[in-house]
């Protein structure tokens, strides 16, 4: 289980002159290392043993054709840097964005899920095991799928059990059931605990329901949590256990068609949220909106950009002009549900380019997992040469009370050039946010002020009053 | 050879009972076999002298 970062995060590990990447630990017999621009696999004599019995297989020259299994190439670990531990490597092509599941809406967890059975399935049918079942293993590449970790795969005895059961279900059938049959999100469960909700904790959660039963909740939740309780004693070697039972390809393969069914079942029941139905563009006449988009293009247009990110997306309307003028857009909304029809839209026109991701922006940047640095927060993943921040400072200044002076902070930390969006304290949606607030606890939250604090940290270089006259966009770059 | 995650005897039982009709049998004999082995005090393994093996499934992976 392990990650490619994005943005190099160099650790001196001990045993490689090559940089270890702080995600990949977890699977002894391989690991992850960046060098520049490269991604390097390097595989213990064991992972080496198993990468040599499983590479030819059919399974895995197919999915490499689908691109659902990330292009890998054996390189010699000798020559790439790394220590006599790693006894061979592969390179693979660096991700644009490495994102997580808990910054994915539901349909991309759920495309995850179904990537993750596909493949082990297929994997079966050659003989061959996937060790484990974590939507870390599995990365998005616009709005497509990939399955990143080569290490995953083992050779498997015919009798062998299905090692990463549990974990398919801590970390994708749970969180995906309490979308779909509770309407509770998913995310914050899975940031909160890196290896995902127990058997335990999901029966607590999931009652039984008499009148539309739960499909799937009998056995894989209350039976899972109670063999999990029963059996949590025994001193069994498991292998054998499976072996003197029966236990056989056909069953595994059983098992997978019926978790994909179930998975492919599971729906969000897309209801109406904040940002779905209530657009912010209520409060644009069209041509203000119009010359929005002019002066974003313009803005972005003005060179080639390696990375875009467009914080409150919203449809992603802006983040396709950025995407015109750039390599990779990485767009953020804090309303799932807004990300989740971003996503299958971008799905349908096999967008690559474009990675929707839910991002609440007054919770974000902290990073999860063994000492915190396992999975880093998402400030930490990438370096846009320009973010979009777009008719978002309001809300959050204003709902989340964090300061104008703060955001603007933030933003300088992490790019070099903004287009960011003012609306005054006139304005529409500025009114309806205060409308319950005490008076004048927001009397800093003006044009004049946030001009100020703009230009303490940013050379303006462009700006324009929109013609709904109580919203100024600027396109700043960060005082040097 | 285990993998690095560890399947558990109780997750194990119902991966075979998901399976449906294909796995019900597996399923029933490794529950058999843990009846056995109240009474036997082996769990289906025959272990070596001094090996102790590890089926806590609910405190490694």
């Amino acid at each position: 289980m392990n990650h490619l970062t994005a943005t190099p995060r160099h650790t001196t590990d001990s045993m490689s002159n090559l940089a270890a990447d702080k995600g990949s630990f977890r699977d002894p017999l391989s690991r992850v290392f960046v060098t520049g621009d490269d991604v390097i696999r390097g595989f213990s004599a064991m992972g080496k043993s198993d990468i040599d019995a499983v590479w030819s297989k059919k399974f895995i020259s197919d999915a490499l054709a689908s691109g659902e299994l990330i292009a890998s190439e054996f390189v010699d670990s000798a020559s790439v840097g790394l220590d006599s531990e790693w006894v061979a490597a592969m390179r693979h092509p660096r991700l644009p964005f490495v994102s997580y599941p808990y910054e994915w809406s539901f349909n991309m967890l759920k495309d995850a899920a179904l990537t993750q059975l596909r493949l082990t399935r297929a994997a079966l049918a050659d003989g061959v095991g996937v060790k484990d079942a974590t939507p870390y293993n599995v990365q998005f590449v616009g709005s497509r799928p990939v399955f990143i970790d080569a290490g995953s795969f083992e050779v498997r005895k015919a009798t062998d059990p299905w090692y990463g059961y549990k974990q398919f279900c801590e970390m994708f059938l749970y969180p995906l059931m309490l979308q779909s049959y509770l309407g509770v999100q998913f995310q914050p469960f899975m940031r909160g605990a890196v290896n995902g909700v127990s058997p335990d904790t999901m029966r607590k959660l999931l009652p039984m329901k008499l009148l539309r039963p739960r499909k799937g909740r009998l056995i894989h939740v209350v039976l899972h949590a109670a063999a999990q309780n029963k059996f949590a004693d025994t001193k069994v070697d498991v292998k054998k256990q499976s072996a003197k039972a029966g236990m056989s390809a056909a069953v595994l393969d059983a098992t997978l068609r019926k978790l994909e069914k179930l998975v492919g079942e599971l729906s969000l029941h897309d209801k109406e949220s904040t940002w779905s139905e209530y657009s912010e563009r209520a409060h644009y006449v069209e041509s203000s909106l119009d010359e929005k988009e002019r002066f974003v293009r313009d803005a972005v247009a003005s060179s080639h950009r390696h990375q875009v990110w467009d914080i409150g997306c919203n449809d992603g309307r802006f983040s396709r002009i950025a995407s015109a003028h750039s390599d990779h857009v990485v767009a953020m909304d804090a309303d799932p549900l807004v990300v989740d029809r971003l996503y299958q839209s971008l799905r349908n026109e096999k967008n690559t380019s474009i990675l929707p991701l839910y991002v609440d922006l007054s919770d974000s940047g902290g990073g999860i997992g063994w000492r915190g640095i396992e999975r880093p927060g998402i400030f930490d993943r990438g370096k846009p040469d320009v973010v979009l921040f777009l008719a978002v400072i309001h809300h959050v200044a204003i709902t989340f009370n964090i300061p104008v002076a703060a955001q603007l902070d933030l933003l300088r930390n992490l790019t070099p050039e903004i287009v960011i969006e003012f609306p005054h304290a006139d304005d529409p949606m500025v009114k309806r946010l205060l409308l319950n607030k005490r008076d004048g606890i927001h009397s800093d939250f003006n044009l004049a002020e946030f001009e100020r604090l703009l230009g303490e940290r940013f050379d303006v270089r462009s700006k324009m009053l929109l013609s709904s006259g109580t919203r100024t966009i600027f396109h700043a770059t960060r005082k040097s | 050879m285990f993998s690095y995650l560890d399947a558990g005897t109780g997750s194990m039982i119902v991966t075979a009972i998901a399976g449906g009709v294909a796995g019900i049998g597996v399923a029933a004999k490794m529950g058999l076999q843990r009846f056995k082995s109240k009474f036997t005090g082996k769990g289906g393994q025959e272990p070596d002298a001094g090996e102790s093996s590890d089926g806590d499934s609910s405190s490694h992976d």
